[in-house]
Order: structure tokens, then sequence, then C-alpha cells
């Protein structure tokens, strides 16, 4: 072979690589997005930094987050420009894909505070990355929303936050809601329950609250289990969960987990009468990925189809409207924390982190995610539970009583 | 402690995952046999082929497992001219770049399920997905008796090629020596493009079991490239017969190993095992002696 072949051969190779190399980097930039208002002569703009999980297991979440948030932007700068600082400005969203992976989500933090300037910061949804990025924007002292983290797991990180806010359900109603259902709709069990929660950060908040409610309300656990958050096979649990005799079964997972649980479950010829699963079930893609095999499951939501909340159903039908996908709950919630932060940089008329974070701190009203008030302990605000149900892949809320549109599904079909 | 019945179920389903684990592996097995390179981006074309059955289900209503007889070829014809003409060319340039090249390709591949297929995770289903049968007591699911099928019928129609076919011998010259097997006429770079797609095509084959088992998403691949190197290795790396023997040793071991101590220890008990296995026999249960 001559010294030219070579010499093309190697420039081959290395066009190869720097070409697959390139297109990653291309793609991967694909994961971040930005999106905001004009910048038209003598318009500042205003960084809404966002960090998102719009790949791995909460991907799910992630689409929806960034649809609301650009959504609530775009319509804020459609009502003009605000003044800040003695400026005019509009809002731009910068968003970042922390991968499902906190520890990148706590980078994403960095980098949109340090290199974008953002003067606040939307949260992912899970306390898995949720948590890390809230750290990482109270070491840089700038203000930060979050909404999808119960309130338990955001208190617990950290006693005393200064920047970052959450608003969401907290797992003890959520806990407490999973048995008052059947105790206020009347429906007999044997009270006997088996708890299967995995290992992620809300997992032992989740479990402590579901022991604490079971024994509330009478019943018995017969069987705690913990699995790793990525698990998939259960042909172990399942058998356990067969001859434990429980009624009514609560696991806590992410989508693929409780997908592959649920269709094993079926596989091996096992319905539990009663089944909650938690987390991963809210997600439109859960009941279609199972089909009917997600009839009469149940699970904690917050903003349901059909929740009576300001502009709700119009959020929810745009947004199918506009990407041609049903939504998820927390359209509402991310929308909201969109409409928070930007209230409160209009209201102080300042991006100055400690006045921005001031006003978010004081925010009182009744949002299309619902109500929110930073009054409840250590910067947090409680999101109401409510109930709900698949039945027919579409989410039926069926507790508390005065809000439900369809009855309980029991025993599971 | 568990039952008999439950030893018994963990056995029996141990046996079905462990298919699973021998049909997805089985490309990595072969393309390392062959071509001496470990192919990064094994696990996107499991998933590949799960998101191709998926759709013949949702635009031409096709059972999975016959969508799956579109899905291996098509993702078999995706992956030759990627070998032909990404890898050959550096293929004699030492491992790294082909290695570097199937990591650029894995990341790749990643974010077009994302662009195109949605971040969702998704699931195939068919009635014979959530049937089970009873066998001495034991409900077992259907879809883990038609991976074990699978995988003894894939693995044993790959050894009928690999030793009974002139495609077989050019394959094992290959493996053998390459230099050599060029000068006696062998078309290596043809052979290795063959191979690849042969790999990528059973991979196809394995996500469409995957999809149907348990459910898929743009990133599951990287799981099942984890097993399937410990399959590989365990089994022997090169052999076809160690990809299924290998694949089934992990499926019972974990399966039974989570029936005493819970299914969150699955991995760490199957890893476990491959790591001690390795340091009792390197090469593996049936080792490169037998080769292919």
């Amino acid at each position: 072979m001559t010294s030219a072949r070579q010499t093309r051969r190697l420039a081959g190779v290395i066009a190869v690589v720097a070409v697959l190399a390139l297109a990653a980097t291309l793609l991967a930039a694909c994961g971040s997005s930005s999106s905001g208002g004009s910048s038209g002569g003598g318009t500042k703009q205003i960084v809404i930094g966002v960090d998102a999980s719009m790949s791995g297991a909460l991907a799910g979440f992630g689409v929806i987050e960034q649809w609301a948030i650009q959504t609530a932007v775009k319509d804020a700068n459609a009502k003009g420009a605000v003044t800040v600082d003695g400026g005019k400005a509009k809002f731009k969203v910068v968003l970042l894909d922390d991968k499902s992976d906190a520890n990148v989500a706590a980078s994403n933090v960095d980098t949109l505070v340090t290199k974008d300037k953002a003067a606040v910061i939307i949260g992912p949804i899970t306390p898995t990355v949720g948590n890390a990025a809230a750290l990482a924007a109270e070491r840089r002292g700038v203000p930060y929303l979050e909404s999808g983290n119960p309130l338990e797991p955001f208190r617990a990180v950290k006693k005393d936050w200064k920047w970052a806010y959450d608003f969401f359900f907290a797992g003890a109603d959520a806990s407490n809601a999973a048995f008052a259902v059947f105790d206020d709709l009347g429906i007999k069990t044997n009270k006997q329950v088996a708890l299967c929660t995995d290992n992620s950060p809300d997992g032992p908040v989740f479990l402590a609250g579901w022991q604490a409610s079971a024994k509330q309300y009478g019943w018995k656990i017969v069987l705690t289990d913990t699995h790793p958050a990525n698990s998939t096979e259960f042909g172990s649990l399942i058998q356990k969960l067969k001859s434990c005799g429980a009624d009514y079964v609560i696991v806590l997972g992410d989508t693929p987990t409780l997908v592959a649980m649920r269709k094993q479950m079926d596989a091996a010829g096992y319905t539990p009468k009663a089944l909650y699963m938690a987390r991963g079930s809210q997600l439109e893609q859960f009941a279609t990925a199972l089909g009917s095999l997600s009839d009469g499951i149940m699970l904690e939501s917050y903003w349901p189809p059909d929740v009576p909340y300001p502009g709700a159903n119009q959020l929810a039908a745009q947004y199918e409207k506009e990407t041609g996908q049903t939504f998820g709950q927390m359209l509402g919630l991310e929308y909201t924390a969109a409409q928070i932060v930007m209230d409160a940089i209009k209201k102080v008329g300042t991006t100055t982190a400690a006045k921005v974070q001031q006003a978010i701190g004081q925010t009182n009203g009744t949002f299309v995610g619902g109500p929110v008030a930073f009054t409840a302990p250590n910067h947090t605000s409680v999101t109401p539970i409510i109930w709900s149900q698949w039945q027919s892949q579409h989410l039926k809320m069926i507790w508390p009583k005065k809000v439900a549109n369809a009855q309980m599904i029991y025993p599971m079909p | 402690m568990p039952t008999g019945s439950q030893l018994l179920n963990a056995v029996l389903s141990g046996l079905g995952i462990g298919g699973l684990f021998a049909v997805t592996a089985l490309g990595l097995s072969l393309v390392f046999g062959v071509m001496r390179l470990i192919n990064l981006a094994h696990g996107e074309f499991i998933v590949l082929g799960a998101y191709l059955a998926y759709y013949l289900t949702q635009l031409a209503g096709l059972d999975p497992l016959i969508g799956m007889l579109i899905a291996a070829p098509a993702v078999a014809l995706l992956a030759y001219p990627l070998q032909h003409y990404g890898l050959s060319p550096v293929m004699s340039r030492g491992a790294e770049a082909p290695l570097l090249i199937t990591f650029g390709v894995s990341v790749v591949l990643q974010n077009l399920f994302i662009i195109f297929f949605t971040p969702d995770v998704r699931s195939l289903s068919g009635p014979y997905a959530q049937a089970n049968v009873d066998i001495l007591g034991v409900k077992l699911p259907v879809i883990y008796i038609i991976c074990l099928a699978m995988a003894i019928v894939l693995l044993a129609i790959t050894h009928l090629v690999v030793s009974r076919t002139g495609l077989g011998r050019r394959l094992r010259a290959s493996a053998e020596d390459a230099t050599a097997a060029e000068v006696m006429g062998v078309n290596v770079r043809r052979v290795y493009s063959a191979t690849y797609a042969i790999a990528a095509g059973t991979a196809a084959i394995g996500g469409v079991l995957v999809g149907l088992a348990f459910s898929f998403a743009p990133t599951t691949g990287t799981m099942y490239l984890v097993t399937g190197f410990a399959v590989v290795v365990l089994g022997g790396v090169g052999s076809i017969k160690g990809t299924l023997v290998g694949g089934l040793l992990l499926g019972v071991i974990e399966s039974v190993g989570a029936a005493f101590v819970g299914d969150g220890w699955r991995d760490f008990i199957g890893f476990v095992v491959f790591l001690i296995v390795l340091s009792i026999r390197p090469q593996g249960i049936f080792g490169r002696v037998e080769a292919l």
C-alpha cells in the first residue's frame, strides 16, 4: 500500500469519525432548545432557564414541560414587553436536556446561570432530577421554581431553602388518599395491602407515607418490597404477591417499570383486586402501552382531564391540537410555573435575584394549574390531590366525591 | 425461603428470560467472533426492530411476530451498508476506530429514535403475550416459551448456516485468519458486511421479543447491550452454542437468585456469577476452542 493511499485512507477514517461525531453533537443539541420573544430594536431578553428531562426514563414528562413553558412564555410575550430594570423586555426560554440524570441536571443549571445568564430557573419533574437541580440553583443564588417534586422529598433534601420553591402534592396527602378512597366510597376489601417501592429519592418517602396511612385506616401490610428504579423483571415479586393474599397492591415506579410489571402480572395470571401505580402511570403513554391492561389502575392525580381550574380545559385542548398527543397532568402545573416566574419579574420590575426570589415567595392565587401559595413549610405550596383511575384508557376522577366524574372500578377487570 | 412451586417457576421463567438474553446476544457473539469487533450499536438494532414491529402493527395491523419477519430483514438491510461503507475502511486500522464509529452510530440512532418516535415508552402486544400455560402447577407466560423456542430455533439455524453452508465456510475462514482467507479468494469485506447484517437482523428479532415481554424506549438498547456482553463472555466468545447456554444460564441464575433474595438483586446476582465464571474459566464455558 502506497503512502498516498495510506494518507487517503486515514483522511477517510478521520472524515467518517468527524461526521459521525458532528452528527451526534448536532442531534444531542436537539435535546436543548430555545425559544422566546423577539429581540426587536431596544427590547431586551429575560432568559428563563429550564432544565427538563427530554430523554431517558423521564422523557415523557420533559416533552410536556417544554411545551407548557414555551407556550406560557409565548402567551406572555404576545401581551407585549414588560418593563424591567428601566427598559422594555420580553422573555426567552433556554431549555437544556438532563437526560433523566441528576448529575446532568445540576450541570445544566450551572450552564443556564453562567453561560445563558438565566434570571430564573424552572426545574425538571420528579425528585430524581429535581432535587439535584434545586441544589445547584441554591449554590448559584438564583431563583428556582419547580413542580413535579412531591413536597416531602423536596423539604428533606435541604432544611432551609432560600432560593428554591416547589409546588406539588404532598406525599402524605397522596398516601392518605390511597386508603381514604376505599372508606369514602364504601368499597369492601380484606384490608390487606402489599407495598412495592423503588429506590428513587421519593421511594422511602412514599413508603413511609403508605405505612402510616395503612395503619391509620386499619390496613394490614402483608408484603413490603423494594426494587431498583430501572427494574423490568418481576417474576419473583409477582409470585410473592400471588401468595401474600393482599387485595390491594401499591407500586411506585417509572413508566417502563410499571408497564413491564403490569404485563408480567397479567402473563402470570395475577390481577389484584385493586392496584395503585404511582408516578409512572400518569402519562398517556402508560395507558397506550398497556391498552386494556391499564383499566382499573388507580393513581394520584392533580390535574386530570376536566379538572375545574381556570383555563384548564382550553390548555389541554390546545396541547392536543398542536402536538397531536393527549395531554399529561404536568401540563397545567408547568404552565403555571412559567406564569409565576414571569409574574414575579414583572411585579418587581427587575431581574435582581433577591427581589425575584421574594416575589415568587409571595405568590398567592389560583392558576390554570390550581391554587399556589407558598405558605407551607420550607418554600412549598400544596397542590390538592384528586384520586383518579384509568378507565378505557381515559383518566377519570373518582375521589373526592365532589369532583368525581366516574365510579371507581372495583375489582380490577 | 421460596417454596417448591416458586423455585420451579423461577427455573422455568429463567429459561424463558434466558432465551431472550440469548437471542439479543447472538448478534454480538457473531460480530465479535468473526470480526473481532465490539458493536456498541447492537442495542440500538434491538430497539429498531421493536419500533419497526410496533409501527407495522399500528399502520398495517400486523401481529408483532409476523411484523418481525419484515423488521429483521429491514434492519439487516440497513446494517449492511453501514458496515460495508462505514466500518470496513477502518477495520484494518486497529480496534479503536471501528469501536468509536459504532459508539457514534449508537448515539446517532438513539437521538433519531427520540426525534422520529418520541421518547414515549412503547409496548408490543398480542394474544399470546398475556397468555399463560399451566406446567406442573406453575403458570408460565407463553411469551417466555416463545422466547426460549425462538432462541433454540434461531441459534440452531445460525449454527447450521455457519457449519454447513458456503457462507458459513467463508465466515469461519474469515474468523480464523482474515488475511489467509483473503489470499484463498474469500471476499472478507463482503463476509464481514453479511455477518454484521445478520447480527443486526437477529438483534431486531430480539427487539420484538423485548417489546412483547416488557417495554421499550429510545434508550432501552443499552441495557440489553450490557446483558449481551455478559452472555457472550459467559458462554464463550464466538461460540453460538455458548451464547445459548450462557443466556439460559444467566436467566436461570438471575431468576432463582431473585426467588431467594428478591427481584432487586437480579442484576447483582447475575454479574457476580458472571465474574466468578470468568475468574475460573476466562475463555467462557465453551471458550474459543469450538469457535464457530
